[in-house]
């Protein structure tokens, strides 16, 4: 009776496994491990000079004249576990693209579609990137743009 | 706008007066790597931990990491033939991890039966800003998946390119690598210097890099300790899904 029994078992397992299976699922391999992305602003002390807040004029030529804003600031990307010499991608786009203004990032101009700033940022340290905004004058007054949007994936 | 500008850059020099640290996004996991066949699927758990004073609110969605003149790209799901990315099924496309908490949602990518993509990211995209002092930012942070469904590995490794230390640098020793294969692989392995005599005098790791199909990569290495003058050979072995590549390079040190 017990071995009918454990043979029924046996068997119902078996169909519903077979009944259940569907796809075979791929077979991930460990470790679990994460990415951290981090905005770290940078100092005012420390790096105050590069905030501009002068206007560049060039006399004679108003259609030239525009206003220059500058600032550094900081990303740190993290992975742990820890990967020595490990890197991540890092890229950024503007989240509405404004024409009239014209933002880079590292000297890489930004727009509605993302951008590569670093295609191996070193993980664990802080990086520092140069945002620099640039508005002619004959804008009007408003908010200049809604923001930046930074991404990071693992390589 | 002048005014303008100029308070927000009063601003910007007030709020940059100490350094600001208002917390992490942090997706686990990173990386997954993954191995099966065409047809099959997976489902992946992933979670998102929002260390900032903020809510963060996000769409998740996938794209492709393809490679074009040996570097990865990345494209929108259904952009190209085969795509994997197309194929997602995430529990729920958007949500708010509230500030401190972790939100765990699952994935679910499926190969298809005919498919030279091998990557693919599954991308958290910040839909509200954050404020990282005066500059409001969104972020998106990805988690890679790579997938391995034959044993089609091959990597081509280039000449050995030695740079001799100099008295500001360290010696550093390179080469391009190209995965021809078909699968991705990650490559790791060591730079032995040998002298005249062939002993052993020095060695160099060679960090992880992770390789997909067609992607070009300079890997390196830097020895950082004091080599007396004369001529060395340089070894260069990379190992990868259990095959050995060893490339040689001649050192001079003056």
């Amino acid at each position: 009776m017990k071995r009918t029994l454990l043979l029924a078992i046996v068997i119902s397992l078996c169909a519903g496994s077979a009944l259940f299976a569907g796809r075979r699922r791929a077979v991930a391999l460990p470790p679990q491990d994460e990415l951290t992305i981090e905005f770290v602003a940078v100092a005012a002390s420390t790096y105050g000079d590069v905030i501009d807040l002068g206007v560049i004029t060039h006399p004679g030529r108003h259609d030239r004249r525009r206003t220059i804003v500058r600032q550094l600031f900081g990303v740190r990307l993290t992975r742990l576990p820890q990967v020595s010499g490990g890197t991540a991608v890092l890229r950024a786009s503007l989240k509405t693209d404004d024409p009239r203004c014209t933002v880079t990032v590292d000297g890489i101009r930004l727009g509605a579609a993302m951008a590569m700033i670093d295609p191996r940022v070193p993980l664990g340290v802080v990086t520092t990137h140069r945002l620099e905004i640039e508005v002619p004058d004959s804008v009007p007054e408003g908010p200049l743009m809604s923001g930046i949007r930074w991404e990071a994936t693992t390589n | 706008m002048k005014r303008l500008l100029i308070i927000f850059l009063f601003t910007v020099a007030a709020s940059a007066q100490a350094k600001v640290h208002d917390g992490a996004l942090t997706l686990s996991p990173a990386v997954i790597t993954l191995r099966g066949a065409s047809g099959q699927s997976t489902t992946q758990v992933v979670r998102l931990t929002n260390g900032t004073s903020q809510d963060f609110a996000f769409d998740v969605t996938a794209e492709d990491v393809i490679v074009r003149d040996g570097k990865r790209v990345m494209s929108k799901a259904g952009q190209i033939a085969g795509s994997i990315a197309t194929t997602a099924a995430f529990s729920q496309r958007s949500g708010v991890v509230h500030a401190g908490d972790t939100m765990a949602m699952t994935v679910t990518l499926t190969l298809p039966p005919s498919t030279d993509c091998r990557a693919v990211v599954v991308l958290f995209r910040g839909t509200r800003k954050l404020m990282n002092g005066p500059l409001p930012v969104l972020a998106n942070i990805g988690t890679l998946l790579t997938f391995a469904i034959s044993d089609d590995v091959s990597l081509d490794a280039g000449a050995v390119a030695v740079t001799p230390p100099s008295s500001s640098a360290n010696a550093s020793i390179s080469n391009v690598c190209i995965n021809n294969g078909r699968e991705p692989v990650v490559a790791r392995g060591v730079v032995a210097i040998l002298d005249s005599r062939g002993t052993l005098v020095g060695r160099a790791p060679i960090e992880p890099r992770r390789l997909l199909p067609s992607e070009r990569a300079v890997i390196r290495a830097e020895y950082p300790s004091d080599l007396a003058p004369g001529r060395y050979a340089v070894l260069l072995t990379l190992g990868y899904e259990g095959k050995t590549v060893v490339q040689r390079g001649d050192l001079v040190v003056p």
